[in-house]
């Protein structure tokens, strides 16, 4: 029962993380280039606890 | 170019639904950004209702200002200031402040940071309440509009064709080309130079006067006496001459290399009128000035310095003269027309209103900076080529004109709000790093303080510029200016 519930944690975080640091290093990399970018409509600091979120349950899942 | 084409198309096709789905939002969130950052049709509105986080309209100050009891925009003292950072330049701004309405009078006034190191403002009205009750018949001509005592013109452009007597015309916001301006009688071109005795602090603005064959010839000695080193922004002096439609006709900037410059001005010869010679330099700086001009004055101030027994005497046509100082040493009673005005603190404004546009005032030494709403001379008979210029009405002085011509927009009220706009040009305005553009909202003689503050339901700023495709357009024109 347990290893399923993190098999399957596992499988989404597998699925977003890619996905979620492309979006991250694209948005850092677009609000370096013109400031207020992103800034101005959207929280990075919301989209970076969502990603160290993501890198944290990836090495946690990974020791599992 | 092919082959990545061919592997980002075999990745995608091997990607599972669901994360082909989080790319295609990405990809859409990411160009809604580039479209908002971007503004491709040069027109972006922001509004602030509360002093809740906004990136584009911030920094609300000084805080002390402003009420911080809950999150509303409630002014508790004038001027205050916040800055708008959009995410791409703009020409202009549309600033519209909605208010609620107090029992006291509100004057309403907003304007944008040209030049930081001498802190010029480009101020336009909000709410002139003296303006929006008189009773008198008004023309109107789009923004422009005419109060006449009695009815005498019947349209704006019969008005501007055969304006009245310069005496009885007072204007508000407003520069009229004064092309009927005559030749002073009996004039003659100076040739010699003259010393204008004494040290200037801060901007000049001086207004004089050209025959037709008479270059403009002013000379400049420009010191510091601050004991601190300047900055960069300090140390730049900019000299603008403009004609009398305000039309600029020539300007250069210099830098004070080892605490001094000297400054030979010969511009023009023009045709024969008045001219504004305007010397935009930090306060930190001390001008010594020669010229060859027989006719000028300065306009809306003076900030003379000199020794401790040099005794000033100026002649002034403002009706509310300001007196301030920021030197200890220089606090005194001055004399304006027999009347003493003890200047006892530094820093501290001392106003007084002398009901009449001939008006003597005496000091000793100086370092006392003196602005009112006209000019100010050296000499008893007062150049003034202008109109009167009047910023606060009072019924003493609408009793000496006849007519009132303005470009300002009276706001539309509501039993409980009302609501004014003003247009702002961003070109050459002030930006500073990291905040943006700074803008004031002045609300002087409104009496404003904790028990009567001034409630601000919304600010709005409607912005507009170049469209993406006029940008592209320019940016060839704008390689070779680089290149040049």
């Amino acid at each position: 029962m347990k290893t399923s519930y993190w098999s399957k944690i596992n499988q989404i975080n597998c699925l977003i993380y890619p996905w979620l640091t492309t979006i991250i290093a694209v948005l850092l990399l677009s609000e370096i280039i013109w400031s207020g970018f992103v800034r101005a409509y959207l929280n990075l600091a919301f989209w970076l606890i969502f990603w160290a979120a993501s890198v944290i349950l990836k090495l946690i899942l990974l020791d599992e | 170019m092919l082959i990545p084409l061919k592997k980002l198309k075999s990745w995608w096709l091997n990607q599972p639904r669901v994360r082909q789905i989080l790319w295609l939002l990405s990809m859409i969130g990411w160009l809604t950004l580039l479209f908002l950052a971007s503004r491709p049709f040069g027109l972006a509105t922001y509004s602030l209702s509360s002093q809740a986080d906004n990136y584009f309209i911030h920094k609300l100050e000084p805080i002390e200002r402003w009420a911080t009891s809950n999150g509303n925009l409630i002014m508790t003292g004038q001027p205050a200031y916040f800055f708008l950072r959009p995410t791409r330049p703009f020409s202009q701004a549309e600033i519209t402040v909605t208010w609620q309405q107090r029992d006291q009078a509100t004057y309403l006034e907003t304007g944008i940071l040209m030049d930081k190191a001498n802190w010029q403002y480009q101020i336009q009205p909000l709410n002139q309440p003296v303006l929006n009750k008189l009773d008198w018949p008004v023309l109107t001509s789009g923004s422009y509009h005419l109060w006449q005592k009695q009815p005498v013109y019947s349209t704006w452009e019969q008005f501007l064709a055969t304006p009245p007597d310069s005496t009885k015309l007072a204007v508000y916001n407003w520069s009229p080309n004064l092309s009927s301006f005559s030749q002073p009688e009996n004039y003659q071109i100076r040739q010699t130079w003259q010393d204008i005795s004494g040290q200037w602090r801060g901007v000049q603005q001086i207004i004089t006067y050209l025959a037709a064959d008479e270059p403009l010839a002013w000379r400049l000695i420009i010191t510091s006496d601050t004991l601190k080193n300047l900055t960069a922004d300090e140390r730049r002096i900019e000299v603008n001459i403009t004609d009398s439609a305000n039309q600029r006709l020539w300007s250069e900037q210099r830098l004070l290399e080892n605490n001094r410059l000297d400054w030979s001005i010969l511009a023009g010869p023009w045709s024969a009128g008045a001219y504004r010679l305007e010397i935009k330099a930090s306060s930190k700086l001390l001008i010594n000035l020669s010229t060859k001009q027989s006719l000028f004055s300065w306009q809306g101030q003076v900030w003379p310095v000199a020794p401790a027994d040099y005794l000033w005497q100026f002649w002034t046509d403002a009706t509310q003269i300001t007196a301030q100082t920021i030197q200890p040493a220089s606090r005194q009673k001055i004399i304006i027309n027999q009347q003493s005005l003890d200047i006892e603190e530094t820093y501290q404004q001392y106003q007084i209103n002398t009901k009449t546009t001939s008006t003597t005032i005496s000091l000793l030494a100086g370092d006392i900076q003196l602005a009112g709403n006209g000019l100010f001379s050296l000499r008893p008979t007062i150049f003034n080529p202008q109109l009167r210029r009047v910023s606060q009405l009072s019924d003493i002085q609408l009793a000496n004109f006849d007519f009132i011509a303005a470009d300002y927009q009276p706001p539309i009220c509501d039993q409980q709000f009302c609501s004014a706009t003003a247009k702002l040009s961003l070109i050459g305005a002030n930006w500073q790093p990291g905040d943006g553009y700074k803008i004031m909202l002045a609300a002087g003689n409104s009496q404003l303080s904790t028990t009567s503050p001034l409630i601000i339901k919304e600010i709005k700023l409607k912005l507009s510029g170049q469209t993406l495709w006029q940008f592209f357009r320019s940016l060839p024109r704008r390689l070779i200016n680089k290149l040049r």
